[in-house]
């Protein structure tokens, strides 16, 4: 099944740790701008860690005019070097501007989860990304709904008041 | 060099419009460091004595250290300058991402000199440096001027540092501002920029920082994050900003209150952090790689500035425009915060020098006419927020208290001098000195005037411990003896090697074991240091910036404190009757001249000079 990362926008502080690691682990180099997630920043207070989505019909992989993009079983795109000509087309049609063109080898670079235990989500120190499949995140979703509606309930009346704690 | 430093430092010159890059020595980097280190010894080198900080011979040296821009969380840089404020050594430091993105662009260091005739910004994208047209910008806020800089280069990620309307009309204490809402705030770095015309720097980078042992680093920062996540004071920084503190210094009533007549404010609950995570706050926000987050995004939620997004308040304003100014309202705090910092200006000056001007109206030594009608009893909240509008746009009174609190006491006279609340003329902040005692040796003594951060001796004080000077129990904040001077020796060290390599204050300073530091300064850079020899480079640049401002005409006499201090026991709360003794005050400073090599007159003996490798500097006037 398609994992991507769930991003929780109240803890994410914008603090960038995330593109840190990735470059680091990826490249062996602090250098933010090799990060294959890049936090987003919207003023006055917006944050938003961006990386690659896997989409189901992969603009990039489409538009790639040497085939040098594919999507495996796991739903992620992987970047064949030797036919990659650095040509940035499926980084001009990435809705997400997820893909990085690596200056040095003019390969481009896409965002692969770390083979599923992503350095990332491992190091945001407030724990605001997580790796997640859809119906997974869903999941989530659905039972904090229900929690709020649940809080909201307690508050506002009597008969449910046992349930608190 | 193996690792740390790129090597490069850019120059420009605004009177000439030359830009040129210079190679960075290693072996100065080695006994400097970096940040406020090689800034100082720059500073120190390049502008000669009695330069007017506001004229054209003035420099800024903006720095970051061998740490910046690597994973030990750190996103700082500091800037270097003779203080408008002062007339003394200035430096001022800022958090955010703009430190960083300047060593990504490949430059451990940027002078800027000479001044230009029109309104200018710098351009630095990597090895592409240009100076562009800023006329259109000139009266910009800070927020607008880096949102029309940033749509202007057509790159939202731009990382820009500007200064406001302040810095423009050369407010003496005008901060500079990056990343939104961060800010170099303290000696007036904004008014120097603003005298040169500078209206910002935008800077982009593409290249890494390569540190010379990877894997070490790993390992040091899995330690750091160990500490930091089981240390209770940091931890209480995450959950409420660096207003945390006010619960702190409240506790020990050394909250200062009502322009220092008291440490103990009454309401204090309603300005605390937990009030302002229940009230206002919407988000908090990390700098470049920093797992603490100390900064807090609040929106206004009425009156006529409903809708402001404040990028604060940080615990200083809470402070100076709150207990400070008698004002117990957070709103106005927060409406304070974010126009001191869309003007461009030091909150901590800028509060003080209203609390000053309220006490004299107290003391009926300024009159109602005098301040332009205003009525400025205590805690009369529209009155605060005109006198930080008008400070920062010079007008009316505001343009009197936008020269400072010892400026502006001189020229109003009467004897006002006792209600400026500073040290060679930089405005304390939120630590009173009666009930901390240790601060008051940090006041005194500090190169930059009146500050709090160049020791951690405020965390001593409150009883918190410090990995950065470990301690069996913890010390009494009600005392003046010999182990304050001992902290306060070993951490001014400590703390300014933190500002030199460079690193935040919250984290390294309070996380760190002096080992640790010495351990990450050799992972990045590649030089085995030790203890021994880290704590040397902070001795060193410590006695150059005294030595600086022995050459600008500073002594004994000025290492001191407001004789309120020593006269006016502390009215009420937990410190009720607590008072400096200034026989022992004065032991106090002997027996530190004496530990760290200077005569009785505050003077670095010239042997001590010669031990730390600055014979260069000699004489000294």
């Amino acid at each position: 099944m398609r994992q991507y990362l769930k991003v929780d926008l109240d803890k994410c502080t914008g603090c960038r740790t995330c593109e840190v690691v990735c470059a680091e682990v990826k490249t062996k180099e602090c250098n933010p701008k090799k990060s294959l997630i890049r936090v987003t920043f919207v003023p006055p207070y917006f944050f938003l860690p961006i990386n690659c989505q896997f989409c189901d019909r992969p603009p990039c992989v489409s538009s790639c005019p040497e085939s040098a993009l594919e999507v495996d079983e796991k739903h992620r795109i992987r970047v064949d070097p030797k036919k990659c000509i650095g040509c940035s087309w499926c980084l001009n049609v990435c809705p997400f501007g997820a893909i990085v063109l690596d200056e040095e080898t003019n390969v481009v670079r896409i965002c692969d989860l770390c083979n599923g235990d992503p350095e990332c989500v491992k190091a945001c120190p407030t724990n605001a990304l997580e790796l997640v499949t859809s119906e997974l995140a869903s999941i989530k979703n659905r039972f904090s709904a229900a929690q709020k509606l649940l809080a909201g309930l307690i508050s506002s009346s009597g008969i449910l008041k046992e349930v608190k704690g | 060099m193996k690792g740390g430093y790129k090597g490069k430092i850019l120059r420009v010159n605004l009177s000439t419009g030359r830009i040129e890059k210079e190679n960075l020595s290693p072996e100065l980097a080695r006994k400097f460091l970096g940040g406020v280190g090689l800034g100082s010894y720059l500073l120190f080198k390049e502008v000669p004595a009695g330069t007017d900080p506001l004229g054209e011979s003035n420099k800024l040296f903006f720095c970051t250290g061998p740490l910046t821009g690597t994973r030990i969380p750190t996103g700082r840089y500091v800037v270097v300058f003779k203080s408008p404020l002062t007339s003394i050594l200035g430096w001022s430091s800022s958090a955010g991402h703009w430190g960083p993105e300047l060593k990504f662009a490949g430059y451990d260091l940027l002078i800027v000199e000479g001044a230009s005739s029109s309104p200018v910004y710098l351009w630095i994208d990597d090895d592409f440096v240009e100076l562009r047209k800023a006329q259109h910008l000139w009266g910009a806020t800070t927020s607008e001027t880096q949102r029309r800089i940033r749509k202007e280069l057509g790159d939202e990620e731009v990382r820009i540092a500007c200064i406001g309307p302040a810095g423009e009309r050369l407010v003496r204490f005008a901060s500079i501002i990056n990343d939104e809402g961060r800010a170099a705030g303290r000696c007036g770095a904004g008014a120097v920029m603003g005298s040169k015309k500078l209206k910002a720097i935008a800077v982009r980078g593409h290249g890494g920082v390569k540190v010379a042992d990877p894997e070490r680093v790993s390992e040091l920062v899995k330690r750091m994050y160990e500490v930091w996540k089981s240390e209770p004071f940091v931890r209480s920084l995450h959950l409420y900003g660096t207003n945390a503190m006010t619960s702190f210094t409240s506790g020990i009533a050394a909250f200062p209150t009502r322009n220092f007549q008291s440490g103990w404010f009454e309401e204090w609950e309603k300005l605390s952090g937990p009030t302002l995570s229940k009230t206002l706050l919407v988000k908090k926000a990390g700098c470049f790689g920093c797992p603490i987050a100390c900064g807090r995004v609040s929106v206004v939620k009425s009156g006529p500035y409903q809708g402001m997004v404040v990028w604060g308040p940080e615990y200083e304003h809470v402070n100076t425009f709150g207990a400070g100014c008698g004002n117990s309202d957070l709103e106005i705090v927060s409406i304070c915060h974010q126009l001191v910092n869309e003007y461009g200006m030091d909150g901590i000056s800028c509060g003080r020098a209203i609390s000053f001007a309220m006490e004299c109206y107290e003391k009926g030594l300024l009159k109602k006419e005098e301040a332009d009608g205003l009525d400025l009893t205590w805690g009369n909240k529209e009155t605060i927020v005109e006198l930080v509008k008008r400070i920062g746009e010079r007008r009316g009174i505001g343009d009197l208290l936008a020269e400072g609190t010892r400026l502006a006491a001189k020229r109003l006279g009467r004897g006002t001098e006792k209600y400026a609340m500073q040290t060679k003329g930089l405005e304390y902040a939120g630590y009173e000195p009666r009930g901390m005692k240790g601060m008051a040796l940090t006041y005194a003594l500090g190169n930059r005037g009146g500050c709090h951060i160049t020791t951690g001796m405020l965390y001593l004080d409150i009883g918190t411990m410090t990995w950065m000077y470990p301690l069996d129990s913890p010390l009494d904040p009600q005392v003046l003896d010999l182990e304050k001077v001992k902290a306060e020796i070993a951490l001014e060290r400590r703390y300014t090697v933190i500002e030199a390599a460079v690193l935040c204050k919250f984290f390294a300073g309070i996380v760190f074991t002096p080992s640790l530091l010495a351990s990450s300064l050799s992972a990045v850079t590649g030089w085995e240091m030790d203890e021994g020899e880290v704590d040397r480079i902070g001795e060193r640049i410590w006695t150059l910036q005294r030595m600086f401002n022995v050459r600008e005409g500073i002594s004994r006499k000025d290492d001191t404190l407001p004789e309120r201090f020593f006269t006016e026991p502390l009215p009420d709360g937990f410190s009720q009757g607590q008072v400096l003794d200034r026989k022992t005050f004065e032991e106090m400073l002997d027996t530190y001249y004496r530990m760290v090599g200077w005569d009785e007159n505050g003077i670095p003996r010239e042997e001590k000079i010669r031990e730390l490798g600055l014979e260069e500097f000699l004489p000294l006037r």
